[in-house]
């Protein structure tokens, strides 16, 4: 039976075959439309949960992200404001001259020149109705007559009181007081050159928008060289400059370009170790070329895969992805380590032989990967379809493909020989002194180390900007007084005027905060647009105040003063919007919500101590109005998963004992101890260098468990066999090299995933041998015993 | 985003100007004109001002003393026909009421272009012309004894504020003329200026603090 069989392909395989090879071809042809502009991501929010249950505060979130997602910001700062001058010139000289015929990377962004007079020509009929809380106060508690007093001191002073509009329209100048807070409470302050003066410096404030058509994420530096360029001719035009840089852009290129070095060290590094290993083992190039093809059509179909479920793909997957080769080159040396010393002929019954074992591998592994999505991140879902795709991709190669394309000899080399019989020199726990010993030396590394141990659930974790770039970030939006993205107000109601209203409330407490120092400040729609309750009353205290004034003025000149036109009627929200004016605050306006509208009023200067806290306080007992941090949100939920998925491991393991008991029995132990004990040590590993413990570390302790379990069972089933020792030792090798690549990665996130591999896969290849059961003396092979 | 607050700041600034601008025109004016012009440390004179402002049918005339103290500032008392002062110093603008109190009209805390209003002020004081030629293209000429200038705005954001600024005099600013943009017409004439004592008395010194 099994003679007439061995050199036949199974039933329906050479149909499957074809379908494959059809399904590589879609992909193949996906893959060449995808590279001619690939939707990569690399917002770090992307890879982040969706608020649960609360779609306002994820769309505010995305809004207020959305608003600057193309904007570059750059601040030359110097000790002389004639040589920030030059700089400045210098600066948008260099940007502008680096355009190509197609147009320039970066657009220098000035508002219309005329968007002042724009804005206050739109406002000034109502300006009767737009108040200061200080002007409000101060027209409620002056005396009419001391009034009339300054304002005619005014009129005959020197000041020429500043002024936007006639003097009868305004008689108290109201109107450039208001102008003026609405600078100040920007934060900015210039002087007629347009430069800030700051920390004892003159600052130039560029800023850019994005040319997105210009613009690719491709992994190269366009931005970065072009503002180095730009810096660098700035500071020949002014020594002793300081040029600091801020903008999404500048992140996303940052994270492009370190992604692509990342991916090309840890893909090409892993594939090159791995073919080293085939090449070494085998000595043949067939088994080169077509473990190189099931990896290279495992990447290429997870890719395609993920692009389609996802319409993007996030630069931390391909990352993460590129450690993949590692993973999924067992399929493949499997394959040939069984085909060494089997003829060609035989080959479609040892591919029945190996499928079983094959298929529990694919299966155990693409679980402990699909572990990865259950948290609901979309950043570790994505991570995990990569993997399972890729993985199960480089499986269906090697079935369907490998035994047509591999017909011949594949040789038994001294290497895979001299491999293959380490394990038989391998030391092995026989004796109590050998259990006593290891437990104390695993004792004396553990305790110290699980001590050692603390958590950390900082969202900073998967952020990979260089700290340079994080502090120029840091320090413009200090300069600037720009808000936070990730802290806000949110504030809601049933239809707009309450929301004002309400907006007003939380203001005023903001407002008394703010005097006493104890925070920075704030961005509010109804800074600009008062309740239509506000507007009434404030227009009613202007006109009362202004008649009686005017009286008195006509009176003390012998003039008959009468007050210019206004508006009758106040401004609304649709008319505010669709103004110029409105382009400050135009974004903080969320509209319909749910039943009914929101705002959201945003902060700044959240450097200060406790202005969290203070924020945070000044919300309650606010109706309709939540304090939002992000920051804090995302941290708490992955302390959440991370104690979930430890919980999860544990559970884990007791379910691995109780499936691998079922086969074992009283062996069991010697199947799971290694992989307890690598992981075990490996957290204390972790807690010796001072590393903190995150979900990306409990993560990758999944993966360790479903990867680590395999190499037990293989030393069990296949007691003192030198092939199974050569399979394990060759796929630990390529997985402990792309894990040990991904520990590189300047994304801490990554970096823990990588390490915490690295330790594991490392030790569990130690400790396995130690715990094989003594070589049952009717080993085929014969070589155990040496 | 903020490129709106720079401007806006930058016109609220040139607003500002007009104001701050004048007693310091009092002072020295321009290169060619330095050599004319005293370079004093405190200059003590009297003013008329003649105002035409839109939705008054006469013009507003006013009169009275200044003091002009290079490192401190600048008071500007008028006597008819309302008593009132305004001091403008490095940090800040206060108004005197009639009745002694003192109230800040603008502090430079709170607006730090201020400073820089200031810094221009100080600057046509020394005779530094950069500041200036950098906001205003000045055409100046020579007319009798003395000589004559006209400073028009650079930049929008000043032009939105007002038109020109002539300037005339010989060893002393003599006359000023004010042109806002919004139609507004400010003359100022300066007489009886003097340079002694060059230190300021005790009753002066306490005015700017």
């Amino acid at each position: 039976m099994m003679s007439r069989d061995a050199g036949r392909p199974l039933r329906g395989w050479r149909w499957l075959a074809l379908a494959w090879l059809l399904v590589l071809a879609a992909v193949a042809v996906h893959q060449w439309t995808f590279w001619q502009s690939p939707p990569i991501d690399s917002d770090v929010l992307a890879l982040l949960p969706r608020e649960a249950g609360d779609p306002t505060v994820a769309d505010a979130t995305r809004r207020i992200a959305e608003n600057s997602a193309r904007d570059v910001v750059v601040m030359l700062g110097g000790k002389d404001a004639e040589a920030v001058l030059r700089a400045r010139q210098a600066f948008e000289a260099f940007v502008q001259g680096a355009g190509t015929p197609a147009g320039t990377l970066l657009v220098a962004q000035r508002s219309p020149e005329d968007w002042f007079a724009q804005a206050s020509g739109f406002l000034a009929p109502h300006r009767d109705r737009l108040l200061t809380q200080a002007q409000r106060e101060m027209l409620a508690q002056t005396s009419t007559d001391a009034l009339a007093e300054s304002a005619l001191a005014a009129l005959y002073g020197p000041m020429g009181a500043p002024r936007l509009t006639e003097w009868r329209n305004d008689p108290l100048g109201l109107w450039p007081q208001w102008w003026q807070a609405q600078a100040a409470a920007a934060g900015m302050a210039l002087d007629g050159d347009g430069l800030l003066q700051a920390e004892d410096r003159h600052w130039a404030v560029l800023q850019f928008t994005l040319r997105g058509s210009a613009f690719r994420l491709d992994g190269e530096r366009h931005l970065q060289d072009l503002l180095d360029g730009a810096s660098a001719a700035a500071t020949a035009a002014a020594p002793d400059l300081r040029v600091l840089k801020a903008g999404v852009p500048l992140h996303a290129e940052s994270a492009a370009v370190q992604a692509n070095r990342e991916v090309n060290t840890i893909g090409w590094g892993s594939l090159a170790a791995v073919l080293l290993l085939v090449w070494l083992a085998f000595r043949s190039l067939r088994p080169l070329l077509l473990v190189a093809l099931s990896l290279l059509v495992g990447c290429a179909v997870a890719l395609t895969v993920t692009v389609l479920v996802f319409g993007k793909v996030h630069l931390l997957t391909l990352i993460f992805g590129a450690s993949l080769v590692g993973v999924a080159e067992d399929y493949g040396i499997h394959w040939f380590a069984s085909r060494q010393g089997v003829a060609g002929e035989r080959r479609w019954s040892l591919l029945r032989h190996l499928l079983p074992g094959l298929w529990l591998a694919l299966l155990t592994s693409a679980t402990a990967y699909l572990a990865l999505g259950l948290a609901p991140f979309p950043g570790l879902r994505q991570m995990a379809l990569f993997s399972v795709v890729g993985l199960s991709a480089a499986f269906l190669t090697v079935i369907f493909a490998f035994p047509w394309l591999d017909g011949g000899q594949v040789r038994t080399t001294g290497f895979s020989r001299w491999l293959g019989g380490t394990l038989a020199r391998w030391p092995r726990l026989a004796s109590r002194r050998g259990f006593v010993a290891l437990a104390i030396v695993v004792t004396a590394i553990a305790v110290p180390g699980l001590a050692r141990v603390q958590g950390n659930d900082d969202l900073r974790s998967l952020q990979s900007s260089p700290p340079a770039m994080i502090a120029q970030q840091r320090d413009v939006g200090r300069l600037l007084g720009m808000p936070s993205p990730a802290q806000f107000y949110l504030v809601q109601g049933r239809d707009t005027e309450q929301v004002l209203r309400r907006e007003e409330q939380l203001v005023a407490r903001l407002r008394r905060a703010e005097a006493q120092g104890s925070v920075g400040g704030h961005r509010a729609l109804s800074d600009w647009l008062p309740s239509q309750h506000r507007q009434d009353e404030d227009a009613a205290l202007t006109a009362r105040v202004e008649r009686d004034v005017l009286q008195r003025l006509s009176a003390a000149t012998g003039e008959t003063l009468s007050r210019g036109g206004l508006a009758t009627t106040a401004l609304d929200l649709p008319t505010f919007l669709a103004s110029p004016a409105a382009l400050p605050v135009r974004h903080l306006w969320l509209g319909q919500v749910g039943q009914g509208v929101a705002s959201v009023v945003m902060v700044n200067d959240l450097s200060r101590p406790d202005a969290l806290a203070t924020f945070a306080a000044q919300a309650a007992g606010l109706d309709g109005v939540r304090w939002v941090d992000r920051t804090a949100d995302i941290s708490r939920l992955l302390t959440h998963y991370r104690r979930m998925m430890t919980g999860l491991l544990l559970a884990g393991v007791v379910v691995v004992f109780g499936v691998l008991a079922f086969r074992y029995r009283g062996e069991t132990w010697r199947v799971i101890t290694p992989t307890l004990l690598a992981g075990v040590l490996t957290v204390a590993l972790l807690g010796w260098l001072g590393q903190p413990l995150q979900l990306f570390n409990v993560l990758a302790l999944m993966l360790l468990l479903g990867m680590g379990i395999d190499y037990g069972i293989f030393l069990l089933e296949h007691r003192g066999d030198a092939s199974a020792w050569l399979a394990v030792c060759v796929g630990a090798a390529s997985t402990w090299l792309s894990f040990g690549l991904l520990a590189l990665s300047a994304t801490p996130a990554l970096r823990a995933f990588g390490l915490t591999l690295l330790f594991g896969i490392g030790l569990v290849w130690l400790l396995s041998p130690l715990f094989r059961p003594p070589p049952d003396g009717s080993s085929p092979h014969g070589n155990t015993a040496a | 985003m903020n490129t709106f607050f720079r401007l806006l700041s930058a016109g609220m600034l040139a607003v500002g100007t007009v104001g701050t601008g004048l007693p310091a025109v009092a002072a020295e004016p321009l290169a060619q004109v330095r050599a004319q012009v005293a370079q004093v440390p405190v200059l003590r004179g009297e003013f008329t001002q003649e105002k035409n402002v839109a939705g008054f049918k006469n013009p507003l005339r006013s009169n009275g003393r200044f003091l002009l103290a290079r490192d401190k500032g600048v008071v500007w008392t008028t006597t008819t026909p309302f008593p009132s002062e305004i001091i403008i110093t490095q940090d800040r603008i206060l108004s005197r009421q009639r009745d002694g109190s003192r109230r800040v009209e603008v502090d430079g805390k709170q607006q730090p272009g201020l400073r820089s209003v200031n810094a221009m002020m100080f600057a046509l004081i020394s005779g530094d012309m950069k500041a200036l030629t950098s906001s205003f293209e000045v055409k100046e000429e020579q007319a009798g004894n003395g000589w004559r200038m006209t400073l028009v705005p650079r930049s929008r954001q000043l032009a939105q504020a007002f038109t020109s600024v002539r300037l005339s005099g010989d060893r002393y600013v003599r006359d000023v003329e004010l042109r806002e943009a919004n139609g507004d017409l400010t003359h100022l004439r300066f007489s009886g200026m003097s340079e002694t004592p060059a230190t300021l008395s005790r009753d002066e010194a306490t005015r700017f603090e």
